[in-house]
C-alpha cells in the first residue's frame, strides 16, 4: 500500500520490494485488519475461493468448506461456509479474514487491531488459534493499543511512538507499567482504567425512545422494540458485540434511518419533542452531538482541512462563512485537544487516524448542548488520548449536565464512564444497570448470550 | 531492478499550474511532430498558428463561453454531480432567448408593400427582409423597453436551464437515476426539441424562412454588441461572464453552501450526518449549473446567431457541442474554479489554432486532400489533452526506481 | 510565491495577452474604415406571387455606409484577389463540400495569376464570424460561405466589413456586398425522373430526402413528374415514396431508408439527396448478392463508379462554373462591395453548372446515361407529349436535355434577383412576324397543369394549363405533386 521512501525491508534474509498487497502476499504475509475486506453478497466459501484465484490455486470448494469447519469448530466461533457474509457477525468475519490468510499460505500473519473490539471472551478464542497457528512455524504480529491483550498473548512486545521505534521487551519479563512508559513516556501516568466520578441524573429526560423498531440494511429488524431514557447528566453506556443492533439504533436516533415503528422525543423547548423520522437537520437542529461509528468515513471529510470540517456543520457557520472567526475556533480546539497538525488549514486526511477523531471530538463537543450521541467514541485513539477523551466527556456531563448516549463495543470504556449500563443483544436492551451495580462478568454473559 | 509507482499523499507544489502548462508545450510539440508525420504539414506553419491564436481576438468568444460553462459545470462537478446535460441546457435557454425576443419582447406589424417605405426608416422597426405568404411586409416593432427585454431573455433563459437541469436532478436526488444518463439522454430530447420549434411555433412567418427551419431574425436593438468587429465576443457576454466567475468564487470558497457542495464531492455521509439534506444540494447543484448554461443559450442567441437555425444533423446542434467541450475545461482545471479561464483560455486557443492552421494551409498546398483539415483541430486538442493525463499521473505519482535482492 | 499568486499572475498575463491580442487584431485589420452617411436613391422591386401579377415598387432611403478610403462608393479591384470558402461539413471526397472544393481547386489553378484561395472546413454556424473575423486577419477579401446556415451569420459580418465582398451559397439575403448563388437540379431530377419511368417494373418508386426543405421539394417533384410522363404512357401506376432521414449525411440511415423502400414499398428505382454513397453501394450489393435490380440516380457527385450495374443516371454539379464568374467579374472591376444586392446567381442546366449524368471521363466528356441503360431505354417507345411524335425513351430524354441545355435568353436571366420573375415566362409577345419568342426553353417539368397538396396542411394545390412556375414559386415549394407520398405521414 505504501512504498518505504527509505530503508529496507528483508523477508526470510532476502531484501524485497513490496509495490502491492499482492507482492506482500507473495512472500507469505498477510494483513487483517480492523475493517473486514469481504464482499457482502458472496458466500464465505466464495470469499475465500476469490482470494485463492488469483494466485492460480487449484479452487476446491469442498476443501474449502472443510477447512472452514474444521477450523471454526476448533476456534469455537460457529460458521458455515454456505452463508452470505452479510449475515455474519463481526466477530465471524474476523475469524473467516483470518481463516482467509491463512488458506493463503500466510507464514507471516499481521493483525492491525482486529481483534481490539472484540469481547475478552471472544478474544481469547482468537488467541488460541494464534498460539496453535505459531506452534505450526507460523508467525504473529499483533498490532494493538491494548496493552493488557499484548501482554496476555505476545511473546515479544514491540512499541511505536509518534512512527519511531522505542524497543521490544520479552513480554515474561515486564509489567503493565513498563509498557505503558514506554508507550506514553512521562504522561504514563495519566493512564488510568479507573471509573471516573460517577454523575447524578437530574430528573430532566432529554432523550426518551419508546418501543423502537428499526430494519437493518437486509430487510430484517434489527432493532426490536427497543425502550430507553437518558437524562441530563447523565451518561448512559450501551454494552454489545457489535452488530447487535446498536449501529441502527444509533442512526435511527440520528434520523439517518428510517423508524418502522415507535417514538423518538428530544428535549426542546422545556417539553419532549418528538422526532421519530423527521430527519437528522431537525435533530441536529436541537443541540445534539454525534460521533459516528467509522468516523473516517462518517464523522469528517478527509479531502478538507479543519477548518472545513467545522464551518461544514450548521451549528458553526451559516451562510456566508466568516473564515477568522472559524480559524480562531479551530485554534482553540488544536490547543485544547492536543491536536498534532501543521495547522489548521492542513487537509484531515494528512493527520493520523488519532488527531483526524480528536478533531471529530472537539467539534462534536462543542456543539453538543444538551445531548452527545457517540458510537465508540475513542476507537483508533492511543490510551491517553482516550482517557483525555472520557475525562472531557464525563467533565462537561458533570459541570454542563450534557446527556450522553454512549455505545461501545470496549467494555473498557463503558465502564468507565457510564453512570447507567445497558446491556444490547439481538436489537432488545436485555438489562440495564445503575454503573456502580453493574458486575463485568455479568455484563458480558448477557451480551453474548 | 523495480519500477515503483505510488500515489503521492501530499500533492504536487504548483500541480495546478505546473502541469496545464507543460502539458500545452509538450503536447503541442507532439502534435506538429504527429502532423508532419501524417500530412507533412510544416512545423512552423503549425507553431505560427497556435502563436496566432493564443493572441487572437477571435477566440473570445469561445474563452467566454467556455469560461461561463466551466463554472456551471464545476459547481456540480465539485459535488460529484455529474452534469453532462449542459447542451441541452444551452438550446432551452437559446429557444427560450428566442421565446422572448422573438414573441414578447416585439409585435409583428403586418405592411403591404406600398407603406413598406414608412416603416423602413421608422426607429424601432426592423422590417424582415423577405415578404409574407400574403404579400405582405412583416415589421417587428419593440414592444419593451430594450434593456428589460434582454434583461427577461437572460432570466427567462436562465429558468430554462435549470429547469431542464432539474429534471435530472429530481430523478438523481429521489430516484436515484444516474444523472449522466439522463442528462446526456435529455440533451437529444432538447435537440429535437429544438428542431420541433423551430419547424413549430418559432417558425418565420416570410415567405423564406418558414419552409427553411427557420425562425425570425432578432430585432436589432435587442442584440448584444459586439466589442469589435474583429471578435464576436459581447461587451454582455463579458460582463457576464465576469459577475458569474466572482459570484460563483465566492460561493463555492465563502458560503456553506459552496464548503458543502465541495464536500458533498467526496463524502456524502459526513453531511448526511451533520444533518445536511443531501438530496436538496444534488438539485441545487444542477439548477444552478443548468441556469448557466441557460445563460449561455441566450449569449449563443442575442450575441452570435440572431435566428434559430433547424439541427440539420444531430451532430452539427447550434451549440457546436460546447456544452461537450466545457466538460474538458472544467476537468483541465482540475475542479478547481480558478483553473476555469485558464483552461478556457487553453482550449479556445486550441479551436482557434485549427481555424488558422486551416486556412494556411488551404493557401500553402493548393488544397490537395491530404489531411482532412478539420481533424487538424482534434489532432492538436488530442495531444495536449493526452501529454495533460500523462502529467497529472505524474503529479499525483511518484515514480522511482529501486534496487531488489541480497 | 504562493500558489494564489501564480495564478493570479497567470490571470492578468491572460487579460495582458487579450488586451494586446484585441489591439494587433485591429490594427491588422486589412483596410482603415471610415463612416460615412451617403444619401442615394436604391430601387427595389419586389414580385410577388408565383405566375402571377407582379407589384414594383420604388422606394428612396438613406443609407448609412461604412466606405473605405472615402464618401463616394470608388472602387478598385485588388490587383491580387484573396478568396476563402467557409464548408459546413469536411471535404472529404464525396457530396456537397467536396464538390465547392472541387470548383475552389479549378479556380485556384485556372487564375493562379491573380487570386490566392484557402479554404476552412467543419465550420459550425455558431463558429462562423469568428472564423471569418479569422480570415480577414489574414487579409482574405472575399468570402464564399457554402451553407443556408451561415445566411444571417453572412449578413452580419458583411454589414460590419463594407469593403469586403461576401457570396452566400443557397440562401436569400443579398446586402450591397453580399450576393447569393446557387447550382439548381431540378431539371436534371426532372430527366432522372423519365429514365425512372422507363425503368420502373412495379411503378413504385423511391426517393430518400435529406430535410423536406423547399429545395428538396421541387427536386422530388421534377423527377416525379418526370417519371410520370413516361411511366403513364406504359400503362405504368407511378407512385412516388419519399423518406425524410433528417441529416444531409447519415449513411446509416440512408441505407436503412432506401432497405425499407425496396422491401416494404416495393420500389425498383430510387434517386436520393444524402452527401454519401451509401444508397449506391446498396443497390450495387443487392444487385451482386441477390441478382435484384434496383436502379439508381447518383447525386451531386459522379457516382458511377461506385454502383456500374445500377447508377442509371445522376446529377454532376459544377461551381466552378459560377465561381470563375463571379472571381473574374470582381478582378474586372464589375462586382464591387456596392453593387451586390441584386446579385443572385439562379443556375440551371443551359449554364453549365449542372450537369445531367453520373460520370465524367477523363477526356472530359459526360456519361449522361449507363451504357448497360441505353438500350433498354431505346426498346422503349413513347410519345412526346409536346410535338406528339413517337420516339424511343432515349431519345426523349436526350432532346428533352437539349431544350433545357438551349436556352440562351436564361443566361441573362439567371445571374440577377431582379431577373428572376421573367424566368416563368415560356415565350413572349413582340409583335412583327416572329410573334412569340421563347424565354424559357420549349419545355418545362413545372408547366400546368398540374395539381397537389401542401405537404403541411394537406391544402389541395392547382398549377392552371399553360402556367410555368418561376424562380419564385420554386424558391418557397411546399407542395407535392398528387403521385408523392411521404412514408409515415398519412
Amino acid at each position: 500500500m505504501y512504498v518505504p521512501d527509505s530503508g529496507e525491508i528483508y523477508v526470510n534474509g532476502r531484501r524485497v520490494i513490496f509495490t502491492s498487497p499482492i507482492d506482500a502476499i507473495r512472500h507469505g504475509i498477510s494483513l487483517v485488519s480492523q475493517i473486514p475486506q469481504l464482499i457482502g453478497s458472496l458466500t464465505i466459501s466464495e470469499n475465500i475461493i476469490l482470494g485463492l484465484e488469483r494466485f492460480g490455486m487449484m479452487a476446491n470448494i469442498r476443501k474449502v468448506e472443510n477447512y472452514i469447519r474444521e477450523e471454526s469448530e476448533e476456534v469455537g466461533i460457529k460458521v458455515d461456509p454456505n452463508t452470505e457474509v452479510w449475515k455474519l457477525s463481526y466477530t465471524q468475519k474476523q475469524l473467516v479474514e483470518l481463516l482467509r490468510a491463512v488458506m493463503l499460505g500466510a507464514k507471516i500473519l499481521m493483525l492491525d487491531e482486529a481483534i481490539t473490539f472484540l469481547p475478552i471472551r471472544e478474544k481469547r478464542k482468537f488467541y488460541k488459534f494464534m498460539r496453535k497457528f505459531a506452534s505450526q512455524g507460523g508467525s504473529v504480529i499483533l498490532i494493538t493499543h491494548k496493552i493488557p491483550e499484548a501482554l496476555e498473548v505476545a511473546d515479544r512486545i514491540s512499541v511505536l511512538r509518534r512512527g519511531k521505534y522505542v524497543g521490544t521487551v520479552e513480554t515474561r519479563a515486564v509489567t503493565i507499567d513498563d509498557v505503558r512508559k514506554m508507550m506514553f513516556g512521562e504522561r504514563s501516568a495519566q493512564i488510568t482504567y479507573e471509573r471516573l466520578p460517577i454523575s447524578t441524573p437530574d430528573e430532566k429526560v432529554v432523550l426518551d425512545i419508546k418501543d423502537l423498531w428499526v430494519m437493518g440494511d437486509y430487510g430484517a429488524f434489527s432493532v426490536k422494540g427497543v425502550k430507553l431514557q437518558v437524562r441530563a447528566g447523565e451518561v448512559l453506556g450501551i454494552a454489545g458485540i457489535a452488530g447487535n443492533g446498536q449501529l441502527e439504533l444509533v442512526q435511527a436516533i440520528m434520523g439517518l434511518r428510517k423508524v418502522s415503528k415507535g417514538r423518538i422525543a428530544i428535549l426542546a423547548n422545556g417539553g419532549l419533542e418528538d422526532v421519530t423520522n423527521k430527519g437528522t437537520g431537525k435533530v441536529r437542529s436541537l443541540g445534539i452531538g454525534y460521533i459516528p461509528d467509522e468516523p473516517l468515513k462518517f464523522g469528517v471529510s478527509m479531502e478538507n482541512n479543519i477548518e472545513e470540517n467545522l464551518a461544514m456543520l450548521p451549528a458553526i457557520a451559516k451562510g456566508i462563512i466568516k473564515w477568522r472567526q472559524i480559524r480562531g475556533f479551530a485554534n482553540r480546539l488544536i490547543s485544547e485537544f492536543n491536536v498534532v497538525t501543521p495547522s489548521s488549514r492542513t487537509p484531515v486526511k494528512l493527520l493520523s487516524g488519532g488527531n483526524i477523531m480528536k478533531v471529530l471530538v472537539a467539534r462534536e463537543l462543542s456543539i453538543a448542548r444538551k445531548l452527545l450521541v457517540a458510537y465508540n467514541p475513542t476507537r483508533a485513539l492511543d490510551e491517553v488520548t482516550a482517557v483525555m477523551v472520557r475525562k472531557i466527556i464525563k467533565e462537561k456531563v458533570l459541570k454542563e449536565r450534557l446527556a450522553v448516549l454512549l455505545v461501545s463495543e470496549d467494555l473498557d470504556e463503558i465502564f468507565q464512564v457510564s453512570d447507567t449500563v445497558a446491556v444490547m443483544n439481538s436489537g432488545r436492551i436485555v438489562k440495564t444497570f445503575p454503573a456502580e451495580k453493574a458486575e463485568r462478568d455479568q455484563v458480558e454473559k448477557l451480551m453474548v448470550m | 531492478m523495480r519500477l515503483i509507482v505510488t500515489k503521492r499523499v501530499k500533492p504536487l507544489k504548483f500541480g495546478g499550474i505546473i502541469i496545464p502548462f507543460l502539458s500545452i508545450i509538450v503536447g503541442i510539440f507532439l502534435a506538429t511532430i504527429a502532423l508532419y508525420g501524417l500530412a507533412r504539414v510544416p512545423p512552423l506553419l503549425v507553431y505560427g498558428a497556435i502563436g496566432q491564436s493564443l493572441i487572437s481576438p477571435q477566440m473570445l468568444q469561445t474563452f467566454v463561453m467556455l469560461t461561463i460553462l466551466g463554472v456551471a459545470l464545476i459547481i456540480p462537478f465539485n459535488a460529484a454531480v455529474w452534469n453532462i446535460g449542459a447542451e441541452g441546457q444551452i438550446i432551452w435557454g437559446m429557444i427560450m432567448s428566442a421565446f422572448i425576443g422573438l414573441t414578447v419582447a416585439v409585435r409583428y406589424i403586418i405592411v403591404s408593400p406600398s407603406d413598406l417605405p414608412k416603416y423602413t426608416n421608422m426607429p424601432g422597426m426592423f422590417v424582415l427582409p423577405t415578404p409574407t405568404v400574403s404579400g405582405a411586409y412583416a415589421v417587428e416593432a419593440l414592444s419593451m423597453n430594450p434593456g428589460a427585454a434582454i434583461c427577461l431573455m437572460l432570466i427567462v433563459a436562465g429558468i430554462a436551464g435549470a429547469v431542464w437541469a432539474l429534471i435530472a436532478g429530481l430523478m438523481r436526488a429521489y430516484l436515484d437515476i444516474d444523472e449522466v444518463a439522463t442528462t446526456l439522454i435529455m440533451n437529444y430530447i432538447a435537440y429535437y426539441a429544438y428542431n420541433y420549434i423551430v419547424y413549430g411555433p418559432l417558425q418565420g412567418i416570410t415567405i423564406s424562412t418558414s419552409g427553411f427551419g427557420l425562425s425570425n431574425a432578432l430585432h436589432p436593438a435587442l442584440r448584444f454588441s459586439r466589442i469589435s468587429t474583429a471578435t464576436t465576443a459581447t461587451w454582455e457576454g463579458v460582463a457576464l461572464m465576469i459577475a458569474i466567475f466572482v459570484i460563483a468564487w465566492f460561493v463555492l470558497r465563502q458560503t456553506t453552501f459552496g464548503l458543502r457542495l465541495r464536500i458533498l464531492g467526496s463524502n456524502p455521509q459526513v453531511l448526511r450526518a451533520a444533518g445536511i439534506n443531501v438530496r436538496k444540494y444534488i438539485v441545487l447543484a444542477l439548477t444552478i449549473s443548468g441556469a448557466i448554461a441557460g445563460l449561455v443559450g441566450t449569449i449563443l442567441f442575442a450575441g452570435n446567431l440572431y435566428q434559430l437555425i433547424k439541427i440539420k444533423t444531430i451532430t452539427t446542434p447550434p451549440t457546436h457541442n460546447i456544452g461537450y467541450t466545457a466538460i474538458l475545461v472544467s476537468w483541465l482545471s482540475m475542479l478547481d474554479i480558478r483553473g476555469v479561464p485558464i483552461a478556457a483560455y487553453i482550449v479556445a486557443s486550441l479551436f482557434q489554432a485549427g481555424i488558422n492552421l486551416q486556412s494556411s494551409l488551404g493557401g500553402v498546398s493548393g488544397g490537395s486532400a491530404m489531411i482532412s483539415s478539420g481533424a487538424l483541430t482534434y489532432v492538436l486538442i488530442g495531444f495536449v489533452l493526452t501529454t495533460f493525463t500523462v502529467l497529472r499521473v505524474f503529479a499525483e505519482y511518484s515514480i522511482k526506481v529501486v534496487r531488489e535482492g541480497r | 510565491m504562493s500558489k494564489t499568486a501564480l495564478i493570479a499572475g497567470f490571470v492578468i498575463a491572460i487579460i495582458i495577452v487579450g488586451v494586446a491580442a484585441f489591439y494587433a487584431g485591429m490594427s491588422m485589420a486589412p483596410s482603415k474604415t471610415t463612416t460615412a452617411t451617403v444619401t442615394k436613391t436604391v430601387t427595389t422591386t419586389v414580385s410577388s406571387g408565383a405566375g402571377g401579377a407582379t407589384v414594383t415598387v420604388t422606394q428612396t432611403k438613406t443609407v448609412t455606409s461604412t466606405a473605405g478610403g472615402g464618401a463616394a462608393p470608388s472602387w478598385t479591384p485588388p490587383s491580387k484577389v484573396k478568396a476563402a470558402w467557409i464548408y459546413v461539413g469536411p471535404v472529404g471526397d464525396f457530396g456537397w463540400s467536396y464538390m465547392h472544393d472541387l470548383g475552389r481547386r479549378v479556380v485556384a489553378a485556372l487564375y493562379k495569376d491573380w487570386l490566392e484561395t484557402t479554404y476552412v472546413e467543419s465550420v459550425p454556424e455558431s463558429k462562423l464570424k469568428s472564423t471569418i473575423e479569422s480570415l480577414i486577419q489574414k487579409g482574405y477579401q472575399v468570402f464564399f460561405t457554402t451553407s443556408f446556415g451561415y445566411m444571417q451569420g453572412t449578413l452580419d459580418e458583411a454589414k460590419l466589413h463594407p469593403n469586403l465582398l461576401f457570396f452566400h451559397c443557397s440562401g436569400y439575403l443579398r446586402y450591397k456586398n453580399m450576393g447569393t448563388y446557387f447550382a439548381d437540379l431540378y431539371q436534371i431530377y426532372y430527366l432522372n425522373g423519365l429514365i425512372a419511368g422507363a425503368l420502373t417494373k412495379t411503378g413504385h418508386i423511391g426517393y430518400v430526402a435529406a430535410f423536406l426543405t423547399p429545395e428538396l421539394v421541387r427536386h422530388i417533384n421534377a423527377f416525379a413528374i418526370g417519371a410520370k410522363e413516361v411511366g403513364q404512357q406504359l400503362g405504368k401506376n407511378i407512385q412516388v415514396y419519399v423518406i425524410e432521414i433528417g441529416a444531409w449525411y447519415n449513411p446509416t440511415a440512408a441505407r436503412q431508408a432506401a432497405e425499407t423502400l425496396v422491401n416494404q414499398y416495393n420500389v425498383d428505382v430510387i434517386a436520393y439527396t444524402e452527401d454519401s454513397t451509401a444508397i449506391l453501394e446498396y443497390a450495387e450489393q443487392l444487385y451482386k448478392q441477390q441478382h435484384k435490380q434496383v436502379w439508381v440516380f447518383s447525386h451531386y457527385s459522379p457516382g458511377y463508379i461506385y454502383g456500374p450495374d445500377v447508377v442509371a443516371s445522376g446529377q454532376i454539379v459544377r461551381w466552378e462554373v459560377i465561381y470563375a464568374d463571379i472571381l473574374a467579374k470582381i478582378k474586372a472591376g464589375v462586382y464591387t462591395p456596392y453593387n451586390l444586392e441584386n446579385v443572385d446567381y439562379w443556375d440551371l442546366l443551359n449554364s453549365g453548372a449542372v450537369e445531367f449524368g453520373c460520370w465524367v471521363f477523363p477526356n472530359g466528356t459526360v456519361m449522361h446515361i449507363n451504357p448497360k441503360v441505353i438500350p433498354i431505354l431505346k426498346n422503349i417507345q413513347v410519345t412526346d407529349k409536346l410535338t406528339g411524335k413517337k420516339m424511343s425513351v432515349y431519345q426523349l430524354v436526350m432532346e428533352r436535355y437539349e431544350e433545357m441545355k438551349s436556352a440562351p435568353m436564361y443566361n441573362a436571366l439567371d445571374s440577377l434577383a431582379i431577373t428572376h420573375k421573367y424566368m416563368n415566362i415560356t415565350k413572349i409577345y413582340i409583335g412583327g412576324k416572329e410573334k412569340y419568342y421563347y424565354i424559357a426553353p420549349r419545355f418545362d417539368p413545372f408547366i400546368g397543369p398540374l395539381s397537389g397538396y401542401n405537404i403541411k396542411t394537406g391544402a389541395k394545390v392547382k398549377v392552371p394549363a399553360g402556367v410555368m412556375l418561376g424562380h419564385d414559386a420554386l424558391w418557397t415549394m411546399q407542395w407535392f405533386v398528387d403521385w408523392v407520398h411521404i412514408v409515415g405521414k398519412k
